[in-house]
């Protein structure tokens, strides 16, 4: 008996170890939108509302946020990707493991002019990278990236 | 005027190399700017001196030119690059101001087929083999990139981004690792932990930790 | 590589949209025309052939990324020359210096076994790689921003106007970068070729 439960116990070990892992083909879903704000014009696409409130805590002379491009790219763990932002720059974007069993994903981010950033981030909602590069037109990119778990195709 | 006998004028050493890298070729307003460096030249030995500088090191440059690969280095390259799935030809929509226009044509037409098969099957007159034009469902469109400007005219396909974006709240994110930036170590202030949201900052040149 | 004689009688700004709607002729001889220059620009931020490649490789690829985007506000051949800079200094930091596995990079760190070699058999070639490796040494000295305007100008013999576009800087700042990329080049080499 002491032997089955063991084995037993074992198998819940092993078992909470997958759980906790996460599934080595998971694809996800990443998202970029690359914003551009300017000091000029006082216009604000309402999709970036939020992001232009938190920006503007610290650079209130940033008054226009506009939505430049957004892209999507479906990748699995230690899959890297280059998403065009600007004036020939690129984002690199590496997923470093999928959704584990806290359902956040890890991803490494560098944006021009930076070094690399890892982090987890929960799914479905985007985070701001406020980077240094400025546009020709003196326009500042910030860019906002998002993982979800992919759908099976 | 004789630069030379000018005390005003030596030319700065930015101008005297902009003449020998021919900078003055062929720019006629330049032509006075020109004969009084030429002048000083003349004049100067060590402005020539400086020039003779410039010629080795250029010299030096040259003698050390990367030599090409060989052909078929040449060769391997350009086949990996018409193999290249990511091709201007073969972008997602989006890749230009024009492509959505001719996008939302193309459907438009599409649709007006479609409508014009489903108002002569009822009048009675379609025929029988005629099947409604195929078009592309909302959920099975999905759009891999676009520009900004273009998101207003998809007629088809989900936007990477649909409505107000929706970001990330203290506790969603946790920082494993930052490098600093190559060219000058710069390392973002990332505020994670609250109070407020989420967000990476970057920081400008001279500006404090 | 065969390539349509009217497509090398096309000027760049005519085949850019052949290339851009995927015509593979179209492609080629912008290959051919830039294919060079590239690769010297690349070797000289790398100085290794197989990086200097990559190098071109990624540009190339990124080129026909945003061929759709270029919008002929440069020429062709200066936005090209960007992407390639760019990918250069980009692979570069990626894989760090790299101790090539030549008689070059065998020579600066053993130089006292090097040495009778290279009284022995003084080929030119051997020296030239030498000078190149020494003088990329001396590049590499350089801060970043006078590296670039050096050698998008000595190597791709671009003018001021195009360097400063390549780079969207000031024509007076090219010209104050190469003064004092020339001076202090200049003041390295004299350095080493006194130790010679």
């Amino acid at each position: 008996m002491a032997k089955y439960l063991s084995l037993f116990c074992l198998a819940v070990v092993f078992s909470n170890a997958f759980a906790q892992s996460p599934c080595p083909g998971q694809k996800v879903s990443v998202t970029l939108v690359v914003i551009l704000a300017g000091e000029e014009g006082s216009t604000i696409d309402p999709r970036l509302k939020a992001i232009a409130e938190e920006v503007r805590l610290k650079f209130p002379n940033l008054t226009s946020f506009r939505l430049k491009s957004m892209a999507t790219k479906s990748l699995v763990a230690n899959d890297k990707t280059l998403i065009p932002v600007v004036d020939n720059r690129d984002v690199a974007v590496t997923i470093k493991h999928g959704a584990d069993a806290e359902k956040r994903v890890c991803l490494a981010v560098t944006a021009p002019d930076q070094g690399e950033i890892v982090y987890r981030s929960v799914c479905g909602k985007f985070l701001p990278i406020v980077t240094r590069y400025q546009t020709q037109s003196r326009e500042l990119l910030i860019l906002a990236i998002r993982v979800q778990p992919c759908k099976d195709e | 005027m004789n630069a030379s006998g000018d005390d005003t004028w030596p030319p700065s050493p930015e101008l005297l190399a902009a003449y020998f890298d021919g900078e003055f070729e062929g720019r006629d307003d330049l032509v006075d700017v020109r004969r009084r460096l030429e002048d000083w030249l003349a004049a100067d030995p060590g402005a020539r001196a400086e020039l003779a500088e410039y010629r080795r090191l250029r010299h030096l440059w040259q003698e050390t030119t990367p030599r090409e690969p060989a052909v078929t280095a040449w060769q391997n390259l350009l086949r990996r690059l018409e193999s290249c799935p990511v091709r201007a030809g073969s972008l997602s929509r989006g890749a230009g101001s024009h492509a959505p226009w001719k996008m939302a044509a193309v459907l438009a037409g599409a649709a007006g087929f479609l409508l014009a098969a489903v108002l002569l099957k009822d009048s009675g007159t379609a025929r029988d083999d005629m099947e409604p034009f195929p078009v592309a469902s909302e959920r099975e469109v999905v759009i891999l990139y676009v520009e900004g400007a273009d998101t207003g005219t998809l007629v088809v396909g989900q936007l990477p981004l649909q409505g107000p974006m929706e970001l990330v709240d203290a506790g969603d994110v946790t920082l494993t690792s930052v490098e600093p930036a190559q060219r000058d170590n710069m390392v973002p202030d990332v505020h994670i932990a609250g109070p407020g949201r989420p967000i990476i900052w970057a920081r400008a040149e001279g500006e404090d930790d | 590589m065969a390539v349509g004689t009217g497509l090398l009688l096309l000027g760049d700004e005519q085949l850019l949209p052949h290339a851009a709607r995927g015509c593979k002729d179209a492609l080629e001889e912008l290959f051919r025309r830039y294919r060079v220059v590239a690769y010297r620009v690349a070797f000289r931020f790398l100085n290794n052939e197989a990086d200097a490649l990559d190098a071109v490789q990624e540009a190339f690829i990124k080129a026909l990324m945003h061929l759709p985007s270029f919008e002929g506000r440069s020429s062709f051949k200066t936005w090209l020359l960007r992407v390639v800079a760019n990918a250069a200094l980009d692979l570069g930091r990626q894989r760090g210096r790299r101790e090539t596995l030549s008689m070059d990079a065998l020579g600066r760190q053993n130089r006292e076994e090097l040495e009778p070699f290279i009284l022995q058999e003084p080929g030119q070639d051997l020296e030239r790689a030498d000078l190149r490796h020494k003088l990329h040494e001396v590049l590499s000295r350089l801060p970043l921003a006078q590296r670039q305007t050096f050698v998008l100008h000595a190597e791709a013999e671009l003018s001021y106007r195009e360097v400063a576009e390549v780079l969207g800087i000031s024509i007076g700042t090219v010209m104050s970068r190469l003064y004092y990329a020339r001076q202090k080049l200049r003041a390295l080499m004299e350095i080493w070729m006194k130790q010679q």
